[in-house]
């Protein structure tokens, strides 16, 4: 069985992803399980990669609802196409159809739009991934109105009926945070934190995902990271920025860092004014070394 | 059948001890947990942590409870080669000193050895240390926290969650409505308007949630007796300063000192030190006069924003409510 998870590993690390067995086991018992899996962690360590290498590694849909403030059910889960029904409305006119017959025409399901929710759960075949991304971005009362198509995976749609899911999607949902989820919402799900990356598994997603890099400038970019990251600054950077930076110094040749290269490229790495000035401090105090050095 | 059933009861168990460390596991999570076991490697301690973790914890705050749990209730008996009957045999085991696992479990993959499972007693678990779990979430204990005890390097983390709480307020959507041009649910009432000489419904008019406009005035106590709080009420002020766009803030002592524009700006020293320039010539300490100084507030801000709303600090004590937001506000109701 532990050949499963060694399989994970090798059809993440295929689909251009750096795992670790935490990733590969959370993955594995989302797929056996069939529960849905809570990700959490910092902007930019790659929660939503997760799913999209799940759907890549499974060779199946992608569905994917972005959440915000404001969403409400319709938007997450169908909607009738009004305009269309009005249109079918008038070229009826002149038919001697009934009106339960005209009335039953419109409410059918090619005038029903599927938003993500609908469209995972009805979706036949493979099962799809469904990725429900920055759910604390949502109200409260979306996340309630989720917890009851998560447990069922089944839609009631008054004028249709009730359409079920034959083989319930595989569920991804991230989370960054901002607002504290329910518990009711956590008991459902399986759960892992992604933290930040240690310094080898960054090293190797540097060299992973930027084609051109040297293994200098790798291990020296993913050393400078680790130490920006226990400053205290309003926006952590996270992997994302990493491979921007890796990939900014590359285009530019670089094969090693040196002070005037940082404080050239820091745009990169940090994204609030005042992080840039409290980090081009830290820089003129302790200069480069402190940041490059290996850390006992 | 008999490693099945002995390994429920032996998550049974292990629920128990999480449970009395006040993790919230409910009889579900124990059935997935074996479920989980099942489809895991017994063999490797590493997977059966991982999986547990995976389906038994919640949030990323319990994980070092559930450590010390499943350190203390899976123990290592290599040594002894003890085993619950019917359960998995000794395997050789490749790792040295057992480690508590940590968070990322970085380099746990060597640390291959059997997973013995230990007949979990009550007794010699409370023998051991103490779990160190909170009773209360932070937020609670954050709640009955004193203002005036909080130290100067928890100043920044009040920040951040003035501005968390501040932007939480102004992102608030009200249930009213607005008209849209995309989005959002049918409007009936000027659809039909906007087609009346049409004879047919051909255009949708729409409309969606509006945002709630969040106007505020904070009056803040700094005489004498609200001195210890002042570090911390300011450092709120400003906070709700610069996240709102219409936001005016009052000091108030003897008289009544308008510090909106003092408070503003990107840095919270220089901000500082307008303000003590501003108020320096205020006696410190001195009583305060809440009928005059109010007052000169209600006569002459009234025309200003619409919303009274709160009222930072308090006559006496401690002031440990957030903001009330109270009085009325521009359509009449309370806001």
């Amino acid at each position: 069985m532990r050949a499963e998870i060694k399989k994970i590993e090798e059809m993440m690390e295929a689909a251009e992803y750096v795992t670790d067995p935490a990733i590969a086991m959370s993955v594995h018992l989302a797929m056996t399980l069939k529960k849905p899996l809570l990700i959490e962690g910092h902007a930019g360590v790659g929660k939503t990669e997760v799913a999209k290498v799940m759907a890549k590694m499974l060779e199946t849909n992608l569905i994917r609802l972005q959440c915000y403030e404001g969403l409400d059910a319709a938007q997450a889960l169908y909607e009738w196409n009004y305009p269309k029904q009005l249109l079918h409305i008038k070229l009826e006119e002149s038919t001697s159809h009934s009106l339960t017959e005209k009335e039953a025409a419109i409410f059918s399901p090619p005038f029903l739009i599927k938003r993500p929710l609908l469209q995972a759960i009805s979706e036949t075949g493979t099962p799809p991934v469904l990725l429900i991304d920055e759910i604390d971005r949502a109200d409260e009362e979306f996340e309630a109105f989720l917890l009851e198509v998560l447990s069922e995976f089944q839609v009631t749609i008054p004028e249709i009926g009730t359409i079920k899911a034959t083989q319930p999607p595989y569920v991804i949902l991230t989370s960054n945070r901002i607002r504290e989820l329910s518990d009711a919402l956590r008991r459902r799900c399986l759960y892992l934190w992604i933290d930040f990356p240690g310094f080898e598994k960054e090293v190797r997603i540097v060299t992973r995902k930027v084609p051109g890099v040297n293994e200098r400038l790798a291990r020296e970019i993913s050393r400078f990271m680790e130490t920006v990251r226990t400053i205290r600054l309003a926006k952590v950077p996270g992997v994302a920025e990493t491979l921007d930076w890796a990939q900014a110094l590359t285009s530019l040749h670089a094969d090693h860092l040196d002070e005037e290269l940082v404080a050239e490229t820091l745009g990169c790495v940090v994204k609030d004014a005042d992080d840039v000035k409290r980090l081009k401090r830290e820089l003129a105090t302790g200069g480069i070394a402190r940041f490059v050095a290996a850390q006992s | 059948m008999a490693v099945a059933r002995d390994l429920t009861r032996a998550m049974l168990g292990f629920g128990a001890t999480l449970r009395a460390s006040g993790l919230p596991v409910t009889t579900g999570a124990i059935m997935d947990a074996v479920r989980a076991l099942e489809v895991v490697d017994l063999m490797d301690r590493v997977q059966v942590y991982l999986a547990l973790r995976t389906v038994l914890v919640s949030r990323m705050e319990e994980q070092p409870a559930f450590d010390r749990c499943f350190e203390a209730f899976w123990k290592f008996q290599a040594d002894d080669g003890q085993g619950l009957d019917g359960l998995v045999a000794a395997v050789q085991p490749r790792g040295s000193e057992e480690e508590p696992p940590t968070g990322g479990m970085e380099g746990a993959q060597q640390k291959q050895a059997q997973v013995a499972l230990e007949d979990w007693d009550e007794g010699e678990a409370q023998e051991g240390e103490p779990l160190e779990v909170p009773g209360q979430s932070d937020r609670e204990v954050l709640m009955e926290h004193d203002f005036s005890t909080f130290p100067v390097e928890q100043l920044d983390e009040v920040a951040r969650l003035t501005v968390q709480i501040a932007k939480r307020l102004a992102r608030r959507v009200s249930r009213r409505r607005k008209p849209t041009r995309r989005g959002g649910v049918v409007d009936l009432r000027r659809s039909m308007r906007a087609n009346l000489t049409r004879g047919e419904i051909i255009e949708l008019r729409r409309r969606s949630r509006r945002r709630r406009k969040v106007r505020l005035v904070l009056l803040c106590d700094v005489s004498g007796s609200m001195d210890l709080y002042s570090r911390f009420l300011l450092q709120f002020l400003y906070a709700l300063q610069n996240v709102f766009g219409r936001v005016e803030t009052f000091t108030f002592a003897t008289r009544l000192t308008r510090v909106s524009e003092l408070l503003r700006g990107p840095s919270y020293k220089s901000a500082l030190r307008r303000l003590r320039w501003a108020t320096g010539r205020e006696a410190p300490g001195s009583a305060t006069r809440f009928g005059t100084s109010t007052g000169n507030g209600v006569t002459s801000w009234t025309g200003g924003p619409s919303c009274w709303s709160s009222r930072m600090g308090g006559t006496r004590g401690s002031p440990r409510c957030w903001p009330r937001r109270c009085c009325r506000s521009s359509d009449g109701r309370g806001a």
